[in-house]
């Protein structure tokens, strides 16, 4: 019997650090283990003894790609303990900036990325002679998804503007205005991205998984709904315990999470599964011109999603924008009294459901935090499928078994400093 | 400093922190291809699948350093770098990753076991010499893409050795206190461009206190403001870098 290992030890082109070592025996796959190497960073214990209104900044912090999201994840569930209730207005703008913070990750995904796998370019610094309209092309758009931010937030990486109840300041008509123009702007370069991921030939693999998504009756929600599986199981976000089991593997600082026993998928393509009925008409047009069938279960599609998904979010951008213009904008004032309470959310962060969950005392000191993030859900299926996948390209040279594996594993887009509180591929 | 004659060989390293510097230098949008004219990125996991060994001219260093396996890596990284630079608030005071060294009980953030030792976790200038100190939480695109411009140009960085009130002044920014909302901005090094207080959000000191900053003038205008002794010391430790000024909380 022959004893080998694969390894990858630095897995390049994903958020922080990871590693991969692949166990074979007789050329069949015994393990695959993600180990994501990066430092454990604690965050649920450094919250305890916190107050209320640090939770957001605190929390932001985690990740610096999806940082829009765990501020409003982590505030909705500080005003979900506290019972207050924000305004339609202050709702429909953090929705603006949930869609701004999609935007700029799906779109630093895409680009900087996972395009130079596709294109056959070590990055997308040396596609910038060769590819220059399609370099000026991405950085063009990553501005503008950043600017977006920055009207609402104040910045685009860790914003600072939302607040527990309101927003402490609000974009008036001008900067509403400016907002809309910037959501036009990027249209045309946001089709040209979908029409471009939609010409790419992706393997014919398919990784059946509990997908999951937030679900809403006639919307294809971020910010709130019910948490629902591909094959119609419903719950409240609220009762995550009961199907989400968390638990650690011994080669890595990652937390996993399962559904009842079963991999999980979340993200654009679960959202896609789930809510494609509700795309704008512009996005279900590029959805049915790129011959997806739905559902669909395979990784590689995920990219394709993003990719239509920014087509939706600038499409709703509009409509939000515009709903704001014509009511208008007012700075909203707050008072809070801490009191003890037990806030559970979700919302959908870029890469999927994100769950926050925070126990306050009398005085409004948390006592108790739990957060579960996209790529904790994902990691079981990724280690599956590289399980399943590495059969099928063992044949290759080392470098495109690399290659391979990390294109499998980056249409996830797994973001790796999310559970570690992630990749080195290493073939021994 | 750094070799005119050849192109400057620059390198990104992340240990432990969210990688938001990084996202956040990325948005330098065509400033990067400006930067690749004189200089090449050799080393950048984040975003190249081939990354160089050194030895490197200008080096970022995000990220504070919380492992056995960071510390050594650190060493090398200075050893291989002619300008090492702490980029961004964890890898210049410990930041958001270090209030882990202030929390009593680390077992609670997992399910089960603890899946690795942990060292205490610092400022990477506990170990290593730094030669610029690139803060904020997240830094300043502008200030790092300055810097490099600097470098190239045969300069060394000059740091901002004034407050964020200076920042509010220079872009007719209302003063926070003045609304009633207290902030650090007096105490806390400038070089942001003030965007926080431009949004009516105090500025929370996350670019960390200025050497010659009146900490006890501060303390007291935020007690006058009705800010409990209690939330002041909270305030000063969230990014870690003015818990040591917390004592003359009194």
């Amino acid at each position: 019997m022959s004893h080998h290992t694969f390894e990858i030890k630095n897995l390049t082109k994903v958020e922080a650090r990871a590693k991969l070592t692949i166990k074979l025996e007789d050329k069949e796959v015994k393990e695959a283990n993600l180990q994501i190497t990066e430092a454990s960073r604690y965050f649920e214990a450094m919250l305890r003894g916190r107050k209320y209104n640090e939770a957001a900044s605190i929390t932001q912090r985690i990740c610096g790609i999806c940082s829009v999201a765990h501020t409003i994840a982590s505030l909705k569930s500080v005003e979900r303990a506290l019972k207050i209730q924000p305004s339609q207005n202050t709702i429909d703008l953090r929705k603006l900036l949930l869609i701004g913070g999609h935007l700029h990750s799906h779109l630093v995904h895409l680009y900087f990325l996972s395009l130079p796998d596709y294109l056959g370019f070590e990055s997308i610094l040396e596609m910038s002679s060769e590819k220059h309209e399609l370099v000026h092309r991405a950085l063009r758009l990553e501005k503008i998804s950043t600017d977006i931010i920055r009207i609402i937030g104040g910045r685009p990486i860790h914003p600072v503007s939302a607040d527990i109840g309101r927003f402490t300041d609000v974009p008036n008509k001008e900067k509403l205005e400016t907002m809309l123009n910037k959501f036009k702007e990027m249209k045309e370069d946001a089709i040209k991205t979908a029409e471009l991921f939609m010409s790419f030939k992706t393997p014919d693999f398919q990784s059946i998984t509990r997908q999951c998504a937030l679900k809403k009756v006639g919307d294809y929600p971020l910010y709130d709904g019910k948490v629902s599986t591909i094959d119609g199981f419903e719950y409240d976000p609220k009762d995550y315990k009961k199907y989400l089991k968390e638990y650690m593997k011994k080669y890595s600082t990652a937390i996993n999470v399962r559904f009842n026993d079963e991999r999980l998928m979340v993200g654009s393509l679960a959202r896609f599964n789930l809510n494609h009925k509700n795309l704008t008409d512009d996005a279900k047009e590029l959805l049915n011109s790129s011959g997806m069938k739905l559902p669909n279960h395979s990784p590689y599609m995920n990219n394709l999603a993003q990719a239509i998904e920014i087509v939706h979010f600038i499409d709703r951008g509009v409509e939000i924008t515009e709903k704001l213009l014509s009511s208008g904008l007012k700075k909203e004032q707050i008072k809070i009294k801490p009191k003890g309470g037990v806030g559970i959310i979700a919302v959908e962060a870029p890469r999927g459901v994100l769950y926050h969950h925070y126990k306050l005392d009398k005085n409004g000191i948390i006592q108790y935090a739990n957060i579960i993030t996209p790529t904790e859900q994902n990691l079981d299926s990724i280690e599956n499928d590289i399980k399943r996948i590495f059969p099928t390209i063992f044949h290759l040279p080392k470098k495109r078994i690399t290659l391979e594996l990390e294109k499998l594993i980056r249409a996830y887009d797994p973001c790796i400093s999310c559970p570690t509180h992630f990749l080195e591929v290493e073939f021994i | 400093m750094v070799n005119l004659m050849k192109r400057s060989r620059i390198a990104f390293f992340g240990h432990t922190s969210c990688k938001g510097c990084f996202f956040e230098f990325l948005i330098l949008e065509k400033k990067i291809l400006e930067i690749l004219k004189g200089a090449e990125i050799v080393h950048f996991e984040l975003i190249k699948e081939y990354n160089e060994e050194g030895p490197f001219d200008i080096t970022f260093m995000d990220g504070a350093t919380s492992t056995k396996e960071e510390l050594e890596m650190l060493k090398k990284i200075r050893k291989d770098s002619k300008f090492l630079i702490a980029m961004g608030t964890c890898a210049c005071w410990g930041g958001i990753p270090s209030i882990k060294n202030l929390a009593k009980n680390l077992r609670v953030a997992y399910p089960g076991r603890v899946p690795q030792k942990s060292i205490e976790t610092t400022p990477i200038d506990k170990h290593v010499r730094v030669d610029y100190y690139l803060r904020g939480c997240p830094i300043n695109k502008d200030e790092a893409f300055e810097v490099i411009r600097d470098l190239l140009n045969g300069k060394i960085p000059r740091e901002k050795d004034y407050c964020v009130c200076v920042e509010c002044r220079m872009k007719g920014t209302r003063c926070l206190f003045e609304d009633g909302i207290p902030c650090m901005g007096p105490i806390t090094y400038a070089g942001c461009g003030a965007p926080c207080p431009a949004i009516r959000a105090a500025c929370d000191g996350c670019r960390g206190p200025l050497p010659d900053g009146n900490i006890g003038q501060e303390i007291k205008l935020l007690l006058d403001y009705g800010i409990s002794r209690e939330d002041i010391k909270r305030m000063f430790s969230k990014y870690v870098s003015f818990y040591k000024k917390s004592g003359e909380i009194k």
